[in-house]
């Protein structure tokens, strides 16, 4: 499997993220903003505690520190070799910078991930 | 010890780049090395957050690190000049937390090329400091190299967020119409990054921030080769995805635009003084950190009829134009120095 369809299955695997993901699109803006800014939050606390890394499965998962709402740059532990060549994106977090920033765009969801979403975008 | 007896103790001396992308800012009260210069690399962003006690307003590193929750203005770009105000006001509660000192600073900005810029700058300029005068870029980043070669002939290439500026130096400032501008630079790189992943990852959606760490950390031009992974972690899982193509083409026309405006300056330089000028070629600001692209540059230079040129990066590329400042803000009397008379008001 290439890597871009293995990043298009990961991302799949979220249903539920990417369905909070359109609800917060559709409140950007709006009154209801602030309480799926507030949701988004919950569930990345949610994938957090249901989605433990195991180290069979996800080796270096584990071992990427949790940095609050920052990218953590580089794998101190996990490459020591060439740690400057690894770039780490926590993508729920991402999710709520783009939203605070205005770009989080219904132009940028694309369209196999409206498909999945329950009545369509 | 001051290094100029005609300026009073009791000023603190400051040399402030107001970048794009970061503003640097060098800081020492002597210039004569009893002080090593303290040096500032504040993000150029601003962003309004709730506090503990209400909104907030928060700049530079915490401002990225909090664009989760707030927006995240640039203040010399933003459509509300308050964000000037409140960004001025933070870098001066920076550099003088308790009010003891008087700050006189040069300053010096990519942006202070126009007429509406040069405003933007003096009135951020008069917000922050007590005196202050506003020095070409090129000028101070040929005094901070510290090479008196380099200072008396030579061309600077400064690669900013928003262009490529070069311009030669050789007897003082750049004349008018000497300073040669392309557009683009490393917002460009960004934005052809954001067009290429979202190209051949549509699911994958990056902030502009994010974009820029990734193309701070791993871009680079050829010659250089390297690989590059974007790891994307979801709670504790994660995919990884080799990334080091796209940043290759999306880097790669930065490397032209440099060409370009290294091109036009030679155009306009009078021949005698060009293989001189060949001789010190600088490369300044954020983007000549670009990994390849002083091989790059030096391989097409001289492979387009310029066999002396000298293409150079210093140690901190980033810094020159701050370093230079700082050391003007040491040789300026007392009488050479602005002093505003009203801050600005929003």
């Amino acid at each position: 499997m290439s890597d871009e369809s293995r990043t298009i299955a990961i991302l799949r695997r979220f249903d539920v993220f990417l369905q909070a993901r359109l609800r917060l699109l559709r409140a950007i803006g709006g009154p209801g903003e602030s309480v799926f800014i507030a949701a988004i939050e919950e569930l990345h606390r949610i994938l957090d505690e249901r989605l433990p890394a195991s180290r069979e499965s996800a080796p270096e998962a584990t071992r990427i520190p949790r940095m609050g709402f920052r990218q953590k740059r580089g794998f101190d532990a996990v490459a020591p070799s060439k740690p400057e060549e690894t770039f780490v994106v926590d993508y729920p977090r991402e999710m709520l910078c783009l939203a605070r920033a205005g770009e989080l765009q219904r132009e940028r969801l694309p369209a196999r991930t409206e498909d999945i979403l329950p009545g369509g975008a | 010890m001051a290094f100029n007896a005609s300026i009073p103790s009791g000023v603190l001396r400051v040399g402030l780049d107001f970048g794009s992308h970061t503003t640097v800012i060098k800081v020492a009260r002597d210039d004569v090395g009893l002080e090593q210069p303290a040096t500032l690399r504040i993000p150029s962003r601003i962003a309004r957050v709730r506090g503990k006690r209400g909104p907030e307003v928060v700049i530079g590193a915490e401002a990225i690190a909090r664009r989760h929750e707030a927006k995240l203005v640039h203040p010399l770009l933003a459509d509300d000049p308050r964000s000037l105000v409140d960004f001025g006001k933070e870098i001066r509660s920076l550099l003088d937390p308790h009010g003891e000192n008087e700050l006189w600073g040069v300053v010096t900005s990519a942006h202070g090329g126009t007429t509406e810029g040069l405003q933007h700058l003096r009135a951020f300029a008069h917000q922050v400091f007590d005196r202050t005068r506003i020095l070409s870029p090129a000028l101070l980043m040929a005094t901070g190299f510290g090479s008196r070669d380099a200072a008396r002939s030579s061309i600077w290439i400064d690669i900013g967020a928003t262009s490529v500026r070069a311009a030669p130096v050789y007897g003082g400032s750049p004349r008018p119409g000497e300073t040669m501008v392309v557009p683009g630079g490393g917002n460009a790189v960004t934005a052809r990054l954001k067009e290429i992943l979202s190209r051949r990852l549509p699911d994958l959606c990056l902030s502009d921030t994010t974009l820029d760490e990734m193309k701070e950390d791993l871009a680079h031009v050829s010659p250089a080769s390297m690989g590059a992974c974007l790891r994307i972690a979801f709670g504790g899982d994660y995919e990884t995805v080799d990334i080091a193509p796209f940043l290759r083409r999306a880097a790669e026309p930065l490397a032209g635009e440099v060409l370009s405006a290294l091109h036009r300056v030679l155009e306009m330089s009078p021949s005698d003084l060009v293989e001189d000028l060949c001789a010190h070629i600088v490369l300044a600001g954020g983007g000549a950190r670009l990994v390849g692209l002083a091989d790059r540059l030096s391989e097409e230079a001289r492979r387009e009829s310029f066999p002396t040129a000298s293409i150079v990066v210093p140690e901190d590329p980033t810094a020159l134009a701050a370093r230079g400042a700082l050391h003007w803000a040491h040789l300026l009397d007392e009488e050479e120095w602005e002093t505003p008379v009203f801050s600005y008001v929003a």
